[in-house]
């Protein structure tokens, strides 16, 4: 039992590495556009209740500033897909 | 008034019996979808298909989209404007109004002279991604196709048997792959991957490809031997992988197997879309995004003067040390935008497409449909994105080193100003 016969058995073979590194690369890629989501949002809504009037202002730019942060997590789905499909 | 309420509550509550039929009928369609009438397992392809060739350029189906787009747009502009009126009226109406919303946006996040200056491309480049991306929602987009027969060469990792030899043909329902493990061929032909020292490159490759491609012919003639009943006589082939003459062999057994499958009226294929959505082939993206960059710098060197524009960018070192790094990092940062815009644009609209493929796939029936409703909404999103990120970009390039040229008598009461002045 040497070491080349372990790795397999580990999931450590180029197919499993493969995946592994697709999966790891959406999901540590996606906290932070998530987080960055929601922070901006919960300000939206907040900005939203001091001055209701101003809705159509603060709607539009929350919806441009989350696909600014969105287009991050986006990178790296796109990377997971091309780890995944094209590797 | 007790009464009436409970009565109001029971009509939407499950013990009415339309609900209860309702929900029940919904039951029995997902049921009956997920175990009768599967969807095909989506084969994703990053790369647009090729369906022509006109001399040297490639037809791929993206771009027949991309046209389609075009003569759509087209057609509305000109039954928008027969007839006009000065009281707009039906789809003169729903223009206009889609125009000046785009108009005010302009105007108010980049003053009165240069909003109406951007406004012609702003309103292209949103007008032709949206139309773009909600077109690929029709429902013929991706499900009709060509058969494209495979060999052993060229196959993707997953094909199916169709009932036709050519011509068009749909999607197919409770299709039973044909896929092959493209692990299990990269660890037989793995001997072959690096060539040893001394030994010459060309021909280890030349061994490499002929394992690979025999692999896939042993593959694809066992298969087709197990579940259509051909003769290929695959058994017979002896050998090790990488042996020329047993690679030959496997790949002689797996085309008689498939030209077996012809005789009988099938194909061993994979079915090549006509229509695809046109964003998810990276270089409609890329292409919009370059042009829109080149009219951002062609705006800013229209309004300041080439040495003014570049005087942004190329700072002198020894006068203002900071400036130079800042100015480097805002010429990376002017590139970066192009790779942004594309990757934005192209990962929303190929992540909404494996999406519905997929969600189609694990259930057909009616579990889609939210994920519609969600790519309704990211396709017209990241249209408006796109023409505002240009919007704004602009009106960055225009502003003058240090002061707002552009003043808008709205700007108070909006939130957006046109052009932040520089880090110092």
């Amino acid at each position: 039992m040497d070491i080349a016969t372990i790795l397999p058995l580990l999931a450590f073979t180029d197919a499993g590495l493969k995946y592994i590194g697709a999966g790891i690369a959406i999901a540590l890629g996606g906290v932070a556009p998530a987080l960055a989501i929601g922070m901006l949002a919960g300000k939206a809504m907040e900005a939203l209740g001091r001055n209701p009037e101003a809705q159509p202002v603060i709607q539009s730019n929350m919806i441009l500033a989350i696909a600014f942060a969105e287009a991050i997590a986006i990178y790296a789905l796109v990377v997971a897909i091309m780890i995944g499909f094209v590797f | 008034m007790g009464s009436q309420g409970r009565e109001e509550e029971k009509e939407h509550s499950l013990k009415n019996p339309k609900s209860l039929a309702i929900v029940f009928g919904a039951l029995v369609l997902l049921v009956v979808g997920f175990l009768f009438v599967r969807g095909p397992k989506p084969l994703i392809e990053i790369k647009a298909e090729k369906l022509a060739d006109f001399g040297p350029f490639p037809l791929v189906n993206t771009y027949v989209t991309s046209v389609t787009v075009v003569v759509v747009l087209i057609v509305i502009a000109i039954m928008a404007t027969r007839n006009i009126r000065l009281v707009p009226q039906g789809l003169q109406n729903v223009v206009e109004g889609v125009m000046e919303a785009m108009y005010n946006i302009c105007v108010n996040t980049a003053g009165e002279k240069n909003g109406r200056r951007f406004f012609p491309v702003i309103m292209t480049i949103f007008t032709f991604i949206w139309i773009a991306n909600w077109m690929a929602l029709l429902p013929f987009f991706n499900a009709i196709g060509a058969v494209e027969r495979v060999n052993a060469e060229e196959f993707k990792n997953q094909a199916v048997v169709f009932g036709k030899t050519a011509g068009v043909s749909l999607i197919k329902l409770n299709q039973k792959e044909l896929s092959f493990d493209k692990d299990a061929i990269k660890a037989a032909c793995a001997g072959y991957d690096t060539p040893p020292a001394g030994a010459s490159a060309a021909e280890f490759e030349a061994k490499h490809a002929s394992c690979t491609e025999g692999q896939r012919a042993l593959a694809i003639a066992t298969k087709l031997d197990k579940k259509e009943g051909t003769a290929s006589g695959v058994a017979a082939c002896s050998g090790t992988a990488g042996d020329e003459a047993y690679d030959q062999c496997l790949v002689k057994a797996s085309d008689k197997a498939i030209e077996e499958l012809s005789a009988n009226g099938k194909t061993l294929g994979v079915l090549v879309p006509y229509f695809r959505s046109m964003n998810t082939d990276i270089n409609s993206p890329l292409s919009i995004a370059l042009w829109a960059m080149i009219f951002v710098e062609f705006w800013g060197i229209t309004a300041l003067g080439v040495f003014a524009y570049a005087g942004k960018f190329i700072r002198n070192p020894f006068k203002d040390p900071i400036g130079f790094v800042v100015g480097i990092l805002e010429t990376v940062a002017e590139f970066a935008r192009i790779i942004s815009f594309t990757f934005r644009l192209f990962g929303n609209m190929l992540a909404g497409e494996i999406l519905l493929l997929v969600m189609t796939f694990l259930m057909p029936f009616l579990v889609a449909l939210p994920f519609y409703a969600l790519e309704t909404m990211v396709g017209m999103i990241q249209a408006f994105v796109f023409a505002m990120l240009t919007l704004v970009f602009g009106s960055l390039a225009v502003a003058s080193h240090g002061g707002h040229e552009e003043h808008d008598e709205g700007e108070d009461a909006h939130g957006m100003h046109g052009a932040p002045a520089s880090a110092h």
